[in-house]
């Protein structure tokens, strides 16, 4: 039969060039893995749960369509797993592209040749996210219903287009008749091809270009390509790593409930679920909409206003996207990387790393204001901005020396340990002579 | 004179006219594309529901056992917690706003030398105050009284005073916009404009 087909097909050209593609052996690889896998599980429950949703606010007796349905597939046989396996997934594969983004960072993977993979890879990031925004809305519970009515006034607040944007992207003022057949063309149509069509860049460009070789390879095969092919060592790693993926996913499906649409009722404009928060990716988000002064408002020429929701929630994420972007252009390599970079070795991208990554909680943390406040953690609103602000500026500056004097510092030691054992064996040579 | 004769040429290169006419038809179908997207926004229609309030709206109950019935003074408690109204026109009551519910508004009954600015003392009933529902950062509808008095909202942590509706935690910008009241047949109704425009709304 493979005769056959590659007669017709030439499927021997397809072998040797795809194929045959070496993987190189390292766990931390498979983090890249997990998100496309991820991103599979989703696209198929997705299609199942596409089935028995029905995209409109019309309302069913006093209930939203929407809502209505969700509820309808909650009281199916798997449907509410279903539904939290969808759930879950999408947590896990922002979750994995974050993990997957740190190993790239981390390793220096990001420098030439594959700075367009790292911006693709930035792409996709955002993608998912707002895949994952877009689909938080579409159970129009009175959860989802405010969480639309803040994304809904956060476009409101762009200078000059807000109004028009926001009626444009959401179907007229919120809570437009239209608004949930706008959200789901985004969720199921307009993201997900894009997302595919970015998933295929990525990968097509990672196999052209060839993954960044692990430090070992370097001591097996110096500059030669060290891995197992896909076909078909690999594919048995991958088959048996979806499976545990997905096994661990149903665990947590089964055992801890997600976004429970019955608890949080219809939606309700007078009567708003008390405590609300965006998943926690976008928690940082939150947390500097909750420290910016809504009182700050600048007024642009010709009656366009900057104000802090703008800011907020779309100049800072912004730029810190294009912070992102800028990375390869800051860190660059003069020749063709070959090999994956020790994060210790390079101390000031190591701790610029981890201390964005400590300004990134300080921002989280900063989402829990109310409980804070409430709990009593932080006794009044002054002493809330003052922590978070001051927090803003010197955590990750104190991070940042940190990392690098206990990098130098380990280093340090272990170099003069070297040293001394040198000197000993030197002397316990000369002793013997 | 012969090289300025030359540039003047009418004769284009095939490779000038393709790229050209590549370009004015790319050109011609962004335009279209962007009038495209532009028709994603829906002709609006307002119904009677959805129109903004007018002078001499009754106020009614928007839940409860009591919904859609007037509001008299006697509904509320000094102190007490706040309920929510609609303001009824003649065609029907006005519970949906554009862009959140601006409609929505609160009562809170106080003695009066508690009111203070930057409410309008003069604009109650009664001791009557009544303030918009709709959060001034990014809309959303306040919950009820906590137990400090005040009014939180859920979504950013916003705290508002009920007896002038001023900011008590950011990031809310602005207080709670008032709206003027008065007693009539023993019904409260609406005495006048917003005294601030309410979030949302086209200043």
């Amino acid at each position: 039969m493979n005769q056959w087909l590659d007669e017709r097909l030439h499927i021997s050209r397809l072998n040797d060039k795809f194929l045959r593609k070496a993987f190189p052996v390292h766990h931390s690889y498979f983090l890249g893995e997990i998100t496309l896998f991820s991103l599979i599980i989703l696209i198929l429950t997705g299609i199942l749960l596409a089935f028995s949703y029905e995209p409109s606010t019309r309302l069913v007796g006093d209930l939203p369509a929407a809502y209505a349905s969700v509820l309808r597939i909650d009281t199916q046989p798997y449907g509410d797993m279903l539904r939290r396996i969808h759930h879950w997934t999408a947590n896990i594969m922002v979750a994995a592209s974050v993990l997957h983004m740190m190993r790239i960072y981390f390793s220096g993977s990001f420098k030439r040749p594959r700075e367009i993979n790292w911006w693709i890879g930035i792409l996709l990031m955002v993608f998912t996210v707002l895949t994952a925004v877009t689909g938080y809305m579409l159970p129009y519970d009175n959860y989802s219903f405010t969480t639309l009515g803040v994304i809904y006034n956060i476009t409101t607040s762009i200078p000059y287009i807000g109004n028009w944007a926001a009626q444009v992207a959401f179907s007229g003022p919120f809570p437009g008749e239209g608004v949930i057949s706008r959200v789901y063309g985004f969720h199921i149509m307009l993201l997900p091809l894009i997302l595919l069509g970015t998933t295929a860049a990525h990968m097509i460009i990672m196999i052209k270009q060839k993954h960044t070789q692990p430090m070992y390879a370097k001591k097996i095969a110096y500059k030669k390509i060290v891995g197992v092919p896909l076909i078909t060592q690999q594919t048995p790693i991958m088959a048996i790593l979806f499976l545990l993926l997905l096994g661990v996913i149903c665990l947590f499906s089964a055992y801890i409930p997600v976004h429970p649409v019955e608890v949080f009722g219809k939606p309700d404009i007078n009567n708003p679920v008390s405590n609300i928060k965006p998943d926690w990716y976008l928690l940082w988000v939150f947390g500097l909409l909750a420290m910016l002064p809504g009182s700050l408002e600048i007024a642009l020429p010709f009656g366009g206003i900057l104000n802090a929701e703008f800011i907020g929630a779309l100049v800072f994420p912004t730029l810190v996207i294009l912070l992102w972007f800028a990375v390869p252009l800051i860190d660059r390599a003069k020749e063709n990387q070959y090999y994956g970079e020790a994060p210790t070795e390079h101390p000031k991208r190591l701790a610029a790393g981890v201390a964005f990554f400590t300004l990134m909680t300080v921002w989280s943390v900063a989402g829990y204001k109310a409980d804070l406040l409430a709990a009593g953690v932080i006794p009044n609103e002054q002493t809330f901005l003052a922590l978070f602000w001051s927090l803003t500026f010197v955590a990750p500056l104190v991070v940042y020396f940190l990392t690098i004097a206990l990098v130098r510092g380990i280093k340090g030691l272990r170099d003069a340990d070297k040293r001394e054992t040198a000197a000993f064996k030197g002397e316990a040579q000369s002793a013997d002579d | 004179m012969t090289t300025k004769a030359k540039k003047m040429d009418p004769e284009i290169s095939r490779r000038k006219f393709v790229t050209a006419a590549m370009a004015g038809a790319t050109g011609i179908g962004v335009v279209s594309f962007a009038t495209i997207i532009g028709g994603l926004r829906p002709v609006g229609f307002i119904t009677e529901t959805q129109k903004p309030l007018e002078v001499g709206d009754v106020l009614v109950h928007a839940e409860g056992d009591k919904k859609g019935q007037p509001v008299g003074p006697d509904d509320l408690k000094a102190n007490g917690p706040y309920i929510t109204v609609y303001p009824k026109g003649k065609n029907g009551v006005r519970s949906e706003g554009q862009a959140g519910s601006f409609n929505a508004v609160i009562l809170l009954k106080y003695a009066l030398s508690e009111i203070v600015a930057p409410a309008k003392p003069e604009a109650t009933a009664d001791g009557i105050i009544a303030l918009s529902k709709i959060c001034t950062h990014l809309g959303c509808s306040v919950l009820a009284k906590g137990p400090d008095g005040n009014i939180p909202c859920p979504c950013h942590g916003s705290k508002f005073d009920g007896k002038s509706g001023k900011v008590l935690a950011s990031p809310a910008p602005r207080e709670l916009p008032q709206l003027p009241i008065k007693l009539e047949n023993g019904q409260l109704v609406v005495a006048g404009k917003w005294l601030e425009p309410v979030y949302g709304a086209k200043v």
